[in-house]
Order: C-alpha cells, then sequence, then structure tokens
C-alpha cells in the first residue's frame, strides 16, 4: 500500500526516533515493564517536539500516553485530536477508537458518554468504507468497547439500585453473545483476535459479576462469582498484565469472595505495571477501609485525586473522622 | 485298410506342399530403383556439365543393374524390379521415342531378373500435364520391344499379384499440381486415379503400393533454402480419399522416389529433416528409394545414390536394404572429401577460422568437385570472418554460441531482463562489504549488524501490522519486501566448482552473469571508520546499477552513549568484544550496533521522507 504524503516523516532522525519509540512501546506491551514505558514516552515525545508536522508520531505519543494513564490522559486526548485535525485518512478511524479510549480511562460518567459518542461515529464512519481486515478489526474493538460502556453504565452503577434491570442484563448479553460471533466469524491476525477475545471475557466477566451481586438468590451468588474470575483470568491468559483485568479481579476478589489478601496482592501487582494508576490506588483505599485501617485508606485516596470514588470515599472517611 | 491308409498319407502330403507353397508365397522380394534421369541429366546446368552428368546417371543405371545381377547370383531370390519414375522423358521429343528407348534399353537388357515394372515421374509428363501419360505408355511400348524376353508391365495401367501380394501403381507424376496451381484443373484426372487405386485394394489381400512422388514434405529447399513446402498439392477430397487408401489394413507399404537430398536420414523413415512432419501412419507405411542420378547432388562430397533391396512379407513386415553408390568413378571417397565434410561441420557450427583453414586444405583435393565446393565454402568463410563484428565473436565463445543459437539466446536474454527487473521491484538491498575507511575497522561485524537492524526495524512494523494499531497494513511504511540481505560468496563457491567443457569457462561465464545481476540489485555501498578516541562515522549509498538512491552520514561520538538499548534478553557478557574500537568492550559493541541500526533506519526510512 503506498504511504500518503501526510504520513511521511520530516527527515531519517524523525523516523528513526519514532521506529524506537514503538519499539519500546512494543517491548512494554510484552514485558510490561514501566520503564520501557517511559523510553517510549520520552523518545516519542523528543520526536515529536523535533518534528511536530509528523502525525504518526503524535498518534503513537498519545498511545503512549493513554497507556501511562490518569495523569497523561488530558495530553493523550490532545495529541489524538490533533491527529484528527490534520485531517490523514487513513488514520482517521483509529484516532477516533483512541481518542474514545482516553475519555474511557479517565472513568468519568462525562467522559464514557463522550467515549460512547465517538465510538459510534467511527462505526457510523467505518460502515461507509470500503471492507476489510483492518476495518472489522476497528469495529470489533469498537462494539466490545460499547459493550462495556453499556454494562457499566446501564448495570454497574445501578446495582444497589431497586429497579429490576432484567432488560438491561438481557441486552448486555445479547451483545456479549454477538460480540463472540463476530469474532468466530472474523478472518483477523491471531495477535488480534487474542486482544479482543480478551476484552470479550473481561466484559463478560463482569456481567457475571453483576448478577454474582444482584442474584435474589443468595446461594448462587459465589458460585457466580467463582464464573466470573474464570473470566477475567481467561482474559489475562490471552493478554497477560492488562490492567483493567487484573483490577476487575482484584476487586472482585475483594467483594464478592472477600478475600482481601488476594485482592492487595493482584492490585500491588497492577502499580508494578503502572505505579501511578488512581485506579489501582482506589481499590487499594476500599481494601484498607474494609480492614478498618482509615489512616491507610485516607492515604490511598488521596493518591487517586481524579478518581471519582476514591475523592466520594475520601470525602466520607475524611468527615467521619473530623470533630464536630 | 491298406487303400484308405494310402489315400491319408497323400492327403497329408498335399496339405503339407499346399501350406509349405503358402509360406511361400508370403514374402516377395525386389529391388526399387527411381530417379535416373536419363533424358534430362543436367538440364539446368551447362552443356558440359549436363554431358557429364548424364554419364554419372547412365553409370548409376548400369551399377545398380550390375548390383542387382551380383545379389542375384550371390543367392539373393529377387522376384522383380520396379523403377519408380523419372527416366526424364519430358526432353525427348515424341518423334525420338523409339531410338531414345533403343538407347535405354541395353542397360535393362543387361539384368538378370525377367520382371520390371515402370511408373511414371513428374519428369516423364511434359509440363507435368495428366494427358503426356498417354505419351508415356507409347514410349514404354517401344522399350518392351527391345526387352524381349522381359516381362514389362507398367503399374499403373495393371495390378501384378505376386506371392499372394498385390502390386498397385499409383501415378502421382502431376500430383505436384505446380504448387497448387493446377490442383483444380487436374482435380477430377487425380481422383479418377485415387478411385482407380481405391479399387485396386481389396479386402484381406495385402498389397504394396509403387509410385513416384511421396506424400511428404519436399526436402529440396529451392535456391534461397529456405521454402519448405509439400509434395503433393491435391484437392482436399482426392488427399482425403488417399487419407482412406493408406488407412487399409492390406496396404503394407508405399514405395516412392522423387527426392535428390544427399542427406541420407531422407530415406531411412526418419523425419528429422522434415518441419512438418508427417502424421503415423504416413510416417510408418512410407518408404523413399535414394535417386540413382547426380541431379541436385553435383556439388555435394557424399551425394546418396543408390538403389533398396526390399522384402515384403504378407503380414507387413517390411525389411529394406539400401545399396548406396559409392562414387560412379571410385568405390572410395573423392581426395579430401573428408576435409570438405569437416570444414562444412565447422561451418555450420560457426567456427569459420578453422572451416576456412580446412577449406583451405581441400581446395589442393585432385576432385574437381571437392575443389569447387571447397573454393565456395572458403569464400564464405572469408566472408564472414571479414564482418565487424568476428574479432569479438572469435575471443568469446559464448557470442560465438548466441549468434549460431539465436533464438535460445534472446530467450536467455529475456530471462536476464526479467530477472533484473524483478530485482529492482523486489527492493532488498543487498548489504556490500563496507569498506574499512580507518585501519582494523571491524567491517565484517558493522555489516552484519546493519543486517539485524534491519531486521528489528522490520519487525517493529510487522508487529504493529499484527497489532493494526494503526488502521492500516504498517509494513506499507517500510514495504513489505524491504530487507537488507547480507553478502554471500556462497555463489562464487558454486561458480569456482563448474568445470570447463569444450575449453569453455563455465564457471567465469557463472560468474559474469552473477555479476551482471548483481550490478542490477539493490545493494548498500558502505564504509566505516573508528578514530583513535573512539568516533565512529560510517556512510552508506543505496544503489542500483550506476544510480545512487540515496547517501547517508552517521557518526557516534566516542564520549555518546548508545540512545537504544541492547535489545532485551540479550546478556552483557554476550557482546562482541572489540578491542579495537576504544572504550569498554561492551560499549563499544553498543555504540557499533546503535550506528548501524541508523544506518538501517536511514535506508529503510528513505522512502518515507517528505
Amino acid at each position: 500500500m503506498p504511504v500518503s504524503q501526510q504520513l511521511k516523516f520530516t527527515n531519517n532522525e524523525s523516523f528513526r526516533l519514532f521506529t524506537a519509540g514503538v519499539e519500546a512501546l512494543q517491548a512494554y506491551e510484552r514485558q510490561a515493564e514501566d520503564q520501557t514505558l517511559r523510553r517510549a514516552a520520552g523518545t516519542l515525545q523528543q520526536c515529536v517536539r523535533k518534528y511536530p508536522n509528523d502525525v504518526l508520531p503524535l498518534f503513537y505519543l498519545g498511545v503512549v500516553k493513554t497507556l501511562q494513564g490518569m495523569g497523561e490522559l488530558d495530553e493523550a486526548l490532545a495529541l489524538f485530536q490533533k491527529v484528527l485535525d490534520k485531517g490523514v485518512k487513513e488514520l482517521r478511524p483509529a484516532a477516533k477508537f483512541h481518542l474514545a479510549w482516553a475519555h474511557l480511562e479517565r472513568y468519568r460518567t462525562e467522559d464514557f458518554v463522550i467515549a460512547e459518542r465517538q465510538l459510534n461515529e467511527m462505526l457510523a464512519e467505518n460502515e461507509k468504507q470500503t471492507p476489510s481486515a483492518e476495518m472489522t478489526q476497528l469495529r470489533l474493538q469498537a462494539e466490545t468497547m460499547l459493550a462495556f460502556l453499556f454494562v457499566r453504565q446501564s448495570l454497574w452503577i445501578h446495582r444497589k439500585g431497586e429497579k429490576s434491570l432484567d432488560s438491561e442484563l438481557a441486552e448486555a448479553e445479547r451483545r456479549i453473545a454477538q460480540i463472540k460471533t463476530s469474532l468466530e466469524k472474523a478472518d483477523l491476525p491471531e495477535a488480534a483476535k487474542a486482544d479482543l477475545l480478551a476484552e470479550y471475557w473481561n466484559v463478560k466477566g463482569l456481567v457475571l459479576w453483576f448478577r454474582a451481586l444482584t442474584s435474589p438468590t443468595q446461594q448462587i451468588r459465589p458460585q457466580l462469582g467463582e464464573e466470573a474470575a474464570k473470566d477475567f483470568q481467561a482474559a489475562l491468559q490471552l493478554k497477560g498484565n492488562w490492567l483493567p483485568a487484573m483490577q476487575n479481579l482484584a476487586r472482585l476478589y475483594m467483594e464478592v469472595q472477600k478475600r482481601d489478601d488476594l485482592a492487595e496482592q493482584m492490585v500491588w501487582k497492577t502499580l508494578e505495571i503502572q505505579p501511578d494508576s488512581q485506579y489501582s490506588y482506589y481499590l487499594l483505599g476500599k481494601i484498607y477501609e474494609t480492614k478498618h485501617d482509615r489512616v491507610k485508606a485516607i492515604e490511598y485516596y488521596q493518591r487517586a485525586p481524579d478518581n471519582e470514588g476514591a475523592q466520594k470515599a475520601l470525602a466520607r472517611l475524611q468527615s467521619e473522622t473530623t470533630p464536630s | 485298410m491298406y487303400r484308405s491308409c494310402r489315400a491319408s498319407i497323400f492327403i497329408i502330403l498335399i496339405l503339407s506342399a499346399s501350406l509349405a507353397g503358402r509360406a511361400d508365397a508370403q514374402s516377395v522380394t525386389f529391388a526399387q530403383i527411381t530417379d535416373v534421369h536419363f533424358f534430362d541429366a543436367g538440364k539446368a546446368r551447362p552443356l558440359l556439365g549436363a554431358r557429364q552428368e548424364f554419364l554419372e546417371n547412365r553409370t548409376a543405371l548400369d551399377w545398380a543393374v550390375l548390383e542387382i545381377n551380383r545379389l542375384q547370383a550371390n543367392g539373393k531370390t529377387i522376384d522383380f524390379v520396379v523403377f519408380t519414375g523419372d527416366i526424364g522423358l519430358e526432353l525427348v521429343k515424341p518423334q525420338d521415342d523409339e531410338a531414345s528407348a533403343a538407347q535405354l534399353a541395353p542397360s535393362f537388357q543387361a539384368l538378370v531378373v525377367k520382371t520390371i515394372y515402370f511408373l511414371p515421374g513428374n519428369n516423364d509428363l511434359e509440363n507435368e500435364d495428366p494427358a503426356e501419360i498417354v505419351r508415356y505408355q507409347e514410349f514404354l511400348a517401344h522399350l518392351k520391344s527391345h526387352l524381349s524376353g522381359y516381362d514389362v508391365f507398367d503399374l499403373t495401367s495393371t495390378t501384378q499379384t505376386v506371392h499372394g501380394i498385390r502390386l498397385i501403381g499409383l501415378n502421382s507424376a502431376t500430383f505436384k499440381n505446380d504448387r497448387g496451381k493446377t490442383t483444380d484443373a487436374h482435380r477430377a484426372v487425380q481422383l479418377i486415379e485415387m478411385q482407380r487405386v481405391q479399387s485396386q485394394v481389396l479386402e484381406g489381400q495385402p498389397c504394396a503400393i509403387f509410385t513416384h512422388i511421396p506424400d511428404l514434405e519436399d526436402p529440396y529447399r529451392g535456391q534461397t533454402g529456405n521454402d519448405v513446402h509439400p509434395s503433393w498439392n491435391l484437392a482436399p477430397d482426392v488427399a482425403q480419399l488417399w487419407g482412406k487408401i493408406l488407412q487399409r489394413k492390406e496396404v503394407l507399404g508405399v514405395f516412392a522416389g522423387h527426392f535428390h537430398d544427399s542427406n541420407r536420414a531422407i530415406y531411412s523413415q526418419d523425419y528429422s529433416w522434415a518441419q512438418k512432419k508427417p502424421n503415423e501412419i504416413t510416417a510408418q507405411k512410407t518408404w523413399i528409394a535414394p535417386p540413382l542420378a547426380l541431379k541436385n547432388q553435383d556439388k555435394k562430397p557424399m551425394p546418396a545414390r543408390g538403389f533398396f533391396l526390399v522384402t515384403l512379407t504378407e503380414t507387413g513386415t517390411i525389411s529394406v536394404e539400401p545399396h548406396w553408390l559409392a562414387r560412379t568413378d571410385s568405390t572410395t571417397a573423392a581426395d579430401k572429401a573428408d576435409k570438405l565434410i569437416a570444414a562444412d561441420a565447422e561451418a555450420k557450427a560457426g567456427n569459420w577460422a578453422k572451416s576456412a583453414e580446412t577449406y583451405r586444405d581441400a581446395l589442393n583435393s585432385k576432385d574437381g568437385q571437392v575443389r569447387a565446393a571447397a573454393q565456395e565454402g572458403f569464400y564464405k568463410a572469408r566472408a564472414q570472418m571479414r564482418k565487424w563484428y568476428w574479432p569479438l565473436l572469435e575471443t568469446v565463445p559464448p557470442l560465438r554460441w548466441a549468434t549460431r543459437h539465436t533464438t535460445v539466446a534472446c530467450l536467455l536474454l529475456l530471462c536476464l531482463l526479467l530477472l533484473v527487473l524483478y530485482r529492482y521491484l523486489r527492493r532488498r538491498p543487498i548489504i556490500e562489504m563496507p569498506v574499512k575507511a580507518s585501519a582494523d575497522a571491524p567491517v565484517e561485524i558493522f555489516a552484519a549488524e546493519i543486517a539485524v537492524a534491519a531486521n528489528d526495524v522490520r519487525r517493529v512494523y510487522n508487529y504493529e501490522a499484527l497489532q493494526w494499531r494503526m488502521g492500516f497494513d504498517a509494513r506499507g511504511l517500510v514495504g513489505s519486501s524491504s530487507r537488507l540481505i547480507p553478502g554471500t560468496a556462497f555463489f562464487a563457491g558454486i561458480a569456482d566448482s563448474l568445470p570447463d567443457i569444450q575449453g569453455v569457462s563455465l564457471g567465469k561465464i557463472a560468474k559474469l552473469l552473477h555479476t551482471i545481476i548483481h550490478f542490477f540489485c539493490w545493494r548498500v555501498e558502505s564504509g566505516l571508520s573508528i578514530a583513535q578516541n573512539g568516533d565512529i562515522t560510517a556512510y552508506a549509498s543505496l544503489r542500483w546499477g550506476w544510480m545512487t538512491s540515496g547517501t547517508w552520514v552517521e557518526s557516534l561520538a566516542g564520549s555518546e552513549s548508545p540512545d537504544r538499548p541492547r535489545p532485551s534478553g540479550t546478556p552483557e557478557t554476550a557482546q562482541l568484544p572489540l578491542p579495537f574500537v576504544p572504550g569498554p568492550a561492551a560499549n563499544a559493541a553498543d555504540r557499533l550496533r546503535e550506528v548501524a541500526w541508523r544506518v538501517a533506519c536511514d535506508i529503510l526510512g528513505s522512502t518515507l521522507l517528505q
């Protein structure tokens, strides 16, 4: 495929820095060592600083920033927006998808809404494209992410409510089944298929977890929890060191299976991969709150300033400790 | 009882005799002579030549008669002699027929075989006109009158049966039809003749067909030497009818003459000479006897002349024994005829110098014909050697070979061009051994590091292609087939082991071709220099043929550390010690790798710059 002029590099140094950055990013994806991610960020940052007009370094720096998590997400969003503004046709669907992903990583209700909108826009644009394996993959990635958003927005946040969510549950299960069927039919490279299957098991695990929390029959809850744990583990087998699945598993251990030791162990593992993951600190706060160690719980909640749940819990704990 | 026993014995004896008689009747042996050109000898030659040729032809006929007599005297039973046309009657005036018959008869009068069959040839009918057959028959009547005591028949007028085998004559004297110009005009009479032959082939009775012109491509290529044409030019229905006749199982063989070519293969059912091969049945059943006349072979050192002795069995087994006329003046070859043959062979092989030399030797021949042919060949060879390109051909044998085998040479050249084009489009640059720009620069390791680095770059984009993170095939960025391959001396090893054939060094030719192909490959020409203070500088050019696509210079100061870390999984102890690169050994290797990585990125990214 001939490369369009907009994707080309200013000079050979830009190409070299970009290649070295992507190589480091791939090393991170294989080994999940934070230092390789930092090296990827450093090299790509240098490339973007020296050659701001080159599109591919901008895009990949956005990917790296998204992986770096909460503190870097604003920059990631700005980078993806820049890529979209450059109007490079080949990169547009991927940039849209990653923009949605960055919003999702912020883990805030308003960002979920934006992410959903971005994904739907991407799918609508995808419909107009000539069908190709790349487009199929992006569509499946978007559909999986939308399924996650649906589970998160329509089921998860209402799990403590009184309203019956049977129809939403049925819709979630329908979407998941559809993803599985599409995945089985799709002619995709094995690596890409494995990533998508990991996403599938993760969302499926979330639905089971929801059922475990909301089932009227107390007796089947542990069994549903066990099945959800198996789904998260299946996701991790396909995509080792994948933070969302690890964090979900940690939270499941804590909330459903009441195994704080396993949960804490898993959370510390996630912090090795992403030392400033605010969601992981939020989970640590919850674990220590369960253990009635309010000081440590407050300390961890404080290390997740952008996490809505952590801030609410922090406010609650602080109000409880503040003398009236 | 006694009478009955005697009767039984009698019956058995009769049956035995009858069966034995039948066994004898199952085969015939005959001598086939043809194309004596008695009356039209040398008709296209000057008078003296024509006269000489007449003597040659008459002597050949006499020789054939004597040879047949000798065979018979030696115990061979020859049932009949058949003459398959071309006495050369076309040049005899009708009023001279009787005298001409008298002139020809003495040769036949010496024949001990008492049955002679005649057939007309195309040179027996004036203008090959079918109506002239009457005149031919009249001549034959005159000849017969001089051959009392002989059974003389025109086989195209009567069918004979000898030992149970029918002998059928086919008058093909007009079948050339002047290259098809008279096909329509002669169609009716030729169809009648063909129908007559068809009617003579009887169910269950084996037969042999005798004719003058065979249904084959004519080996005579005209004055130009390129005139390929069939001998017969019949109307489709006539040709179709012949096809049917030939397919009849009763037809054991077709015996013809007419050809005057010195290639003896023609007379042995070997059709390698024919450009249009005959069909299987024609090839299998047709036999061409060599001519007696010298016609068209007067300049040939080894003319093919003679007759056939044929034994034909009822079951279709045919034994053909050619008897060659060595020379009319001698039983040995002409003086220095062997030189002439050798010179002809050299000329055919394009070895003009050798050919000229051998022709010069043959110029001293005592034989006039050999001298004439040698002179002609010598001038031809000299003319070839005076051409401007001859010194080149003389020096480079493969070129000489190419001029002789132009089709194969063109095909090879085309293959070479396609290969060069393929290598251009495939764009897989070969890394040439870098030049040592400073003493002890580790160029071999540097070349290997460039190849490894290029693979690393490719791996990055292949991984992205698998991930499809960009939403398009990332391999397109560096070109799906773009890679750097280290050079190899493997081919040189193979070329060295190739033998020389006929003084031609195949190894050298292979190396030359390899160098040409290599020149038209994408290649990386580079150099490496390492200063005393540890500064590493390298340059690289990407080239194809004489063109340079890009040149890059990369350097790393002695104080600089490499940007790119060592690939994971490579332990420090595995680093190559490079004591000649100033600085710590491991660091030196990493710095060399860094420079190689930069060079590889320069080359692979060269098509990606704005």
